[in-house]
């Protein structure tokens, strides 16, 4: 019945149950699968806390295993990541965990809230409230990160350039729905004497940052320019740090998370070199699966070693497509040994349906239409192509050219309804270009890029973001709006009618949950 | 349908009879709403159509480096390629189109009984950064490089401006050149193309040589070696001129690097 499962949406309650019984079990992959609470001490890193981490460390999740790799072992203890650096007790552990994939799940969320009445850092009232005026104590203060794993991101108005000059914005903001109160407040909002727009976004994962960090090509062909440089160094950038790229290095994105979220002053030098060395040697991503067993068994190349010892930032295509790590489980290979004829069947059906997904990942086309960033810089607008048009970056599905991109997850009408989130309207004015797709006045729940650019063609795109270790750190896209792997397929599904069959979609759902 | 049948058949007809001699082209221009047929030859290959509005021809403008915006006019110059009809028009190769801000309906047809052509990758694409960086060697001599753009825009193109702009800043670090010369053009003597006044402003020169600028310095080229000029009314020139586009290459910028 459990082996079943993965083929069938419908048994996901069954499913769950059995995991929130913190029911211990062996499965067909061999894994022994435990709840989430009986590890939880090991699970969650506080910082300050004197542990160490492990060259490899593996965390159980509901689809199986993630393991996160540390170049050599660590002792936490005063180590920059790993320490306050600021006055709300927050390191950079605290939503960087190494058991969600060096994101922080809605789940852990949840779990730090009951196992300390809401006094984690991690709730700190600057970002990790709805708003800081509101009462703290209070859990509905806390509703978009206990529902949907949100922080309240706070840009300037108007926006800034890197070097802290005022951008000329080519748009005009008013809002329009402001139920955490935050963008209509006195002193944080957009008509305090400091304006601020507040949105709300998911931290992403700081793992297999080399590719996140690396250049495919020297052009930005959304913009038609080179790539930006470093100021520091010279060196060109990714463009792909952060959903709003505001953070062009990951010296520049501590610093920003640094200040703003732990509420610290600058780092030192010495901090943010430590924090930087860390990061570029944490590779983190799925490595069992429940039913698929180990994920470089059978001819498969899954996990987090493969990511490590890999080159950075080459291009899928169709000679080498991505995912093709999991297409040697198309062919018959020898299930694990131990199994029953049941396990072995169900592992066997299962590793077929992660190489259908690979398959399907790379070459299923369909119609993509209005996605700004990709429809307007020459494809046209419908242009036909696959999934890996866009995530086509080998071994993390990011887009090897930075990635802002309008999937229409923010922008009206294509994103979920969204009553919790804040609406605003903005409108292109009259001496700019209107936006392509949606002409002069654009609604929506964050305008991404745009904030950081100020332009009317950036409103809604949001930087693609590696899809590593995603069984570990539900739920999707930067506002959260896909509480599951399968609401990401069923969200696609809709916006560009795909008309998924069924077993397409568990087909989706199965590779997503190995990567 | 009646249209359809009429373009097939003049499509037919004419398979043999445009067989691309100098001579023998047929430059068209005109102003349309594009129509999208969905063919599936793999990624990125549907069709792309228009109708001619004063002859009823409908036309495949498919090859263009810029695809349209389903919902908003294009301006289409070509030049008839006398290929097979594989989309449902008379196919145009070259052919350029500008994305107009002029709204019209979306329409979208079946694939029906055309197949498509599947995308072809261009010949010059840059090479990805890993890859060992292509070196450009002495001897040196003076080089030019014409950079096209879309009516009334500085967008630097997909896999054409970014090829150019990437080998001008490469001979520029080898050759050490004494200057280079940015010339932004704007087509400013309308035309009449389908009852549309098609002219640009001198704005538009400048806008294109900012971005030139900003492309190049990007790259690594000393602004102090870069001089600027922008011009209207260009003859027309390079490659697309040759191609008998003389129009559309009044829409360029010259890179011209001086030793």
């Amino acid at each position: 019945m459990r082996a079943l499962y993965r083929w069938s949406s419908a048994k996901k309650s069954t499913r769950l149950s059995i995991v929130a019984a913190g029911v211990t079990f062996v499965v067909a992959s061999g894994v022994t699968i435990t709840s989430a609470a009986e590890d939880y001490d090991d699970r969650w890193w506080s910082p300050s806390s004197n542990r160490e981490l492990k060259a490899a460390t593996e965390y159980r999740n509901e689809y199986g295993a993630l393991r996160t790799l540390n170049a050599e072992a660590l002792q936490t203890a005063g180590h920059a990541f790993f320490t306050p650096l600021g006055s709300n007790g927050r390191a950079c552990v605290t939503c960087h965990q190494p058991s969600d994939a060096m994101s922080v799940s809605v789940a852990t969320i949840r779990q730090r809230w009951n196992e300390t009445q809401g006094k984690d850092p991690i709730f700190a009232a600057i970002d990790g409230s709805n708003c800081p005026h509101l009462p703290q104590s209070q859990k509905e203060s806390h509703s978009l990160l206990l529902s949907r794993g949100l922080f309240r991101v706070f840009r300037p108005w108007p926006p800034k350039n890197i070097d802290g000059t005022r951008v000329d914005p080519q748009f005009t903001i008013e809002i329009v729905r402001d139920p955490t109160g935050c963008n209509t407040h006195t002193e944080y909002g957009l008509k305090s004497s400091a304006p601020m727009v507040s949105v709300y976004r998911r931290p992403r994962p700081v793992a297999n940052i080399k590719y996140v960090t690396s250049t495919g090509f020297n052009f930005e062909p959304k913009n038609g320019l080179p790539l930006q440089r470093d100021p520091e160094t010279g060196v060109m950038v990714s463009g792909n740090l952060l959903a709003d790229s505001r953070a062009l290095t990951l010296k520049a994105q501590a610093i920003d998370a640094a200040t703003v979220h732990l509420q610290a002053a600058h780092p030192t030098p010495a901090m943010l070199q430590q924090i930087v060395e860390f990061e570029n040697k944490v590779f983190s991503a799925q490595a069992k699966d429940k039913f698929g067993g180990e994920l470089t068994a059978g001819g498969a190349a899954g996990g987090p070693e493969v990511l490590r010892d890999s080159l950075q930032g080459d291009l899928q295509y169709g000679g080498s497509p991505i995912w093709k790590e999991f297409l040697p489980w198309a062919k018959p290979v020898a299930a694990t040994q131990g199994l029953s004829e049941a396990d072995a069947k169900a592992q066997k059906e299962f590793r077929e349906s992660v190489a259908r997904g690979a398959d399907m990942f790379a070459k299923r086309t369909f119609l993509i239409w209005d996605a700004a960033g990709i429809t307007n810089m020459g494809f046209g607008n419908p242009v036909r192509n696959a999934c890996a048009f866009c995530h086509n970056m080998q071994r993390t599905g990011m887009d090897v050219a930075p990635g802002q991109v309008d999937l229409g997850t923010t922008n009206e009408p294509s994103a979920n309804a969204s009553p919790d989130l804040p609406l605003f309207k903005l409108t292109c004015k009259q001496n700019y270009a209107p936006h392509p797709h949606y002409g002069r006045v654009i609604y929506t729940q964050d305008p991404g890029f745009a904030l950081t650019t100020g332009k009317c063609i950036d409103i809604g795109k949001i930087t693609i973001q590696q899809m590593r270790g995603l069984s570990a750190r539900a739920p999707y896209f930067a506002n959260g709006s896909a509480a599951t792997l399968r609401e990401i397929v069923d969200f696609y599904d809709r916006r560009y009618k795909i008309n998924y069959s069924e077993q397409e979609k568990v087909d989706l759902v199965n590779l997503m949950s190995v990567l | 349908m009646k249209n359809l049948a009429r373009a097939i058949l003049i499509s037919i007809c004419f398979g043999g009879v445009f067989a691309a001699s100098a001579d023998e082209q047929k430059t068209i221009s005109f102003v349309s709403c594009p129509i999208y047929r969905d063919t599936d030859a793999g990624r990125k290959s549907g069709c792309w159509l228009a109708d001619h509005r004063a002859d009823g021809i409908r036309y495949d403008i498919t090859d263009s480096q810029i695809k349209p915006i389903a919902g908003r006019e294009v301006l289409i110059e070509g030049i008839v390629a006398g290929k097979p009809d594989t989309c449902g028009g008379i196919q145009l190769l070259p052919v350029r189109v500008s994305v107009l801000p002029t709204s019209c309906p979306v329409f979208l047809l079946p694939a029906e009984q055309y197949k498509g052509r599947p995308y072809i990758l261009p010949a010059k694409t840059l090479p990805p950064t890993f890859a060992p960086q292509p070196t450009i060697a002495p001897p040196f001599a003076n080089r030019s490089y014409t950079i096209y753009f879309e009516l009334n825009s500085d967008f630097l193109m997909y896999q054409h401006a970014e090829v150019m702009l990437d080998e001008a800043a490469r001979f520029v670090m080898a050759a050490k050149p004494k200057r280079v010369v940015i010339t932004a053009y704007a087509a400013t003597t309308p035309v009449m193309i389908s009852e549309y006044k098609i002219v640009e402003s001198m704005d538009v020169a400048k806008r294109r040589a900012a971005m030139i600028v900003e492309a190049l310095t990007r790259l690594n080229i000393p602004r102090d070696l870069i001089k600027v000029e922008t011009k209207g009314d260009p003859a027309p020139d390079g490659d697309l001129a040759a191609a008998g586009l003389g129009e559309a290459s009044k829409r360029r910028a010259n890179v011209h690097i001086e030793l």
